[in-house]
């Protein structure tokens, strides 16, 4: 048996209050249905890293302050007990209390926060890079495999041996690198994604569950199901061949009857010849 | 890139240009999509269907065990024959596990009086060698494993599985570090590599690591070998107290 270091820690005591931000108007770009704290970060939301660090802190309650959104932030504690602390959600910061906005990393400055919606996107590839070069102890118990120097793999992704992987890296879980691909330097990809061969990744991010088409390069890129965003240009392209990019599982399933109202109201909404003459 | 690459590129990408070049793309896409969805679906539906058979089978064939230990502690003391106790699961989900009683009823408030003999190294966890609060028919159903054996209906109804981390008490979870809490990712389990070792022997820390070094190399196999393990570990009643 070896020797046993752990030391009993003190109850927890203590508040942490986290303001999250509100970007729905900014949001033009990305559109994700979720505010700005409940967007992944790595394998989990920005908030999880969050109340990762109220753990750290020690700290009994968390606050956070919704101004909008409620609802999801809610459905969000309300599916963990993860962290099992108590978690409060309020409308406004309490009167006395500091705030802290989630606009960044716990441990690292917060960023400004963005004026539209490239600038808003350009932040949220920002985070994701900033959380993969954060630096990591190889030494702490970890879920990830730490393949090479700053190259972290998690459970049961597949990389075919003639790919390369470039620090600083993160390959999710049961993700699929295909053969003579370059991922990193500075590349996420998320869990369940494919990417096929050839393909390139540099300071980019492959969102879960989503098919990059073989030799593509995306710098400076987040590819999210269908859709590109491209943080150095701000813009957003919605990609109609699933060769080059697609997702690999619909988000929900939709049932039949949705479908064929979804094709009926396509059919009634097109213009007709003499409408438009 | 060598003018040969270049090459190869365009003509891969020119395919895109006529009807049936773009359904070979497709196609490619799709046989990718295929080969993800099937190594996806049959790893999540294969220790499922293990631990289904292999729960509702053992249930099946310990009927006279569980029969018989159940009849004793009713006749030992007339309370109840179950324990229900609230455990972590998945992702911090609560939920019952169900064992047999092997304390006297209303251990939990006694244990407030007994948390400063703790034996179990670390102190996280809460382990005696000779707790007061056991019956002599609790004794021997400990030694052996034989009050864990309910949790077979655990896995039957999808709680735990066959293997995987031992799923903790929400008062241990509470003290915890960001490290530690990794263990909850995985589906809890009957057993694992450290029950198959040191079992209560082995201390907080490295039962953490043995938990992550679980979730790290799943596999099938592993799994079955676990199990194989753990018999001869449950028979002899090396650890258990």
């Amino acid at each position: 048996m070896t020797t046993n270091s752990h030391t009993p820690r003190p109850p927890a005591s203590g508040t942490l209050c986290l303001l999250l931000p509100d970007f729905r108007a900014l949001d033009t770009v990305v559109r994700r249905p979720e505010p700005f704290a409940l967007w992944p970060i790595g394998p989990r939301p920005l908030l999880a890293w969050w109340l990762d660090e109220a753990v750290r802190r020690n700290v009994a309650t968390v606050q956070l302050v919704a101004t909008a959104d409620r609802p999801l932030v809610e459905a969000f504690v309300a599916q963990t007990g993860y962290w099992s602390r108590r978690i409060e959600i309020l409308d406004a910061t309490p009167a006395g209390t500091e705030a802290e906005e989630i606009c960044g990393l716990p441990g690292t400055a917060p960023f400004a926060a963005p004026c539209d919606g490239a600038e808003l996107l350009q932040l949220w590839l920002l985070l994701q890079l900033n959380w993969l070069s954060a630096p990591r102890d190889p030494a702490a118990p970890t879920i990830d495999r730490h393949l090479a120097p700053e190259v972290w793999v998690a459970p049961h992704a597949r990389i075919h041996p003639s790919a390369q992987l470039i620090g600083p890296c993160w390959i999710g879980e049961s993700a699929v690198i295909g053969e003579d691909c370059r991922i990193g330097p500075h590349a996420l990809v998320g869990a369940g994604a494919v990417v096929d061969a050839g393909a390139e990744l540099v300071r980019a991010a492959v969102q879960p569950r989503t098919y990059v088409g073989r030799t593509l390069r995306l710098h400076e890129m987040i590819a999210e199901a269908a859709s590109l965003l491209d943080a150095g240009r701000g813009v957003r392209v919605e990609i109609t061949d699933r060769f080059l990019l697609a997702a690999l599982q619909p988000k929900e399933r939709t049932s039949f009857a949705r479908c064929a109202v979804r094709w009926l109201s396509r059919i009634f909404a097109t213009p007709r010849r003499n409408a438009i003459a | 890139m060598s003018e040969q690459e270049k090459l190869r590129l365009i003509e891969h990408w020119s395919r895109a240009a006529s009807v049936p070049g773009r359904a070979r793309l497709n196609l490619r896409y799709l046989a990718r999509r295929a080969i993800w969805f099937a190594v996806t679906a049959t790893t999540f539906a294969t220790k499922r269907l293990l631990d289904i058979v292999v729960s509702a089978t053992a249930l099946l064939a310990l009927t006279p065990l569980l029969a018989a230990t159940a009849l004793l502690i009713k006749l030992e003391d007339r309370g109840p024959v179950f324990f229900r106790q609230q455990r972590v699961g998945r992702d911090g989900r609560l939920f019952g596990m169900w064992k047999f009683r092997s304390m006297v009823p209303h251990a939990d408030r006694l244990k407030d009086h007994l948390l400063g003999t703790n034996e179990a190294a670390g102190g996280v966890t809460f382990k005696m060698r000779h707790d007061p609060r056991i019956t002599r028919v609790g004794r021997f159903i400990r030694k052996y494993s034989i009050d864990e054996l309910p949790q077979f209906w655990n896995v039957l109804c999808g709680h735990m599985a066959l293997v995987g981390p031992r799923p903790p008490v929400p008062r241990e979870v509470a003290l915890y570090t960001v490290a530690d809490r990794q263990r909850l990712l995985a589906k809890p389990g009957l057993t694992c590599f450290w029950q198959v070792g040191g079992r209560a022997t082995i201390g907080f820390e490295d039962q953490v690591r043995l938990d992550l070094d679980y979730i790290r190399t799943e596999s099938l196999w592993l799994d079955c070998w676990l199990l194989l393990r753990t018999v001869p570990a449950v028979l002899f009643g090396k650890g258990a107290f």
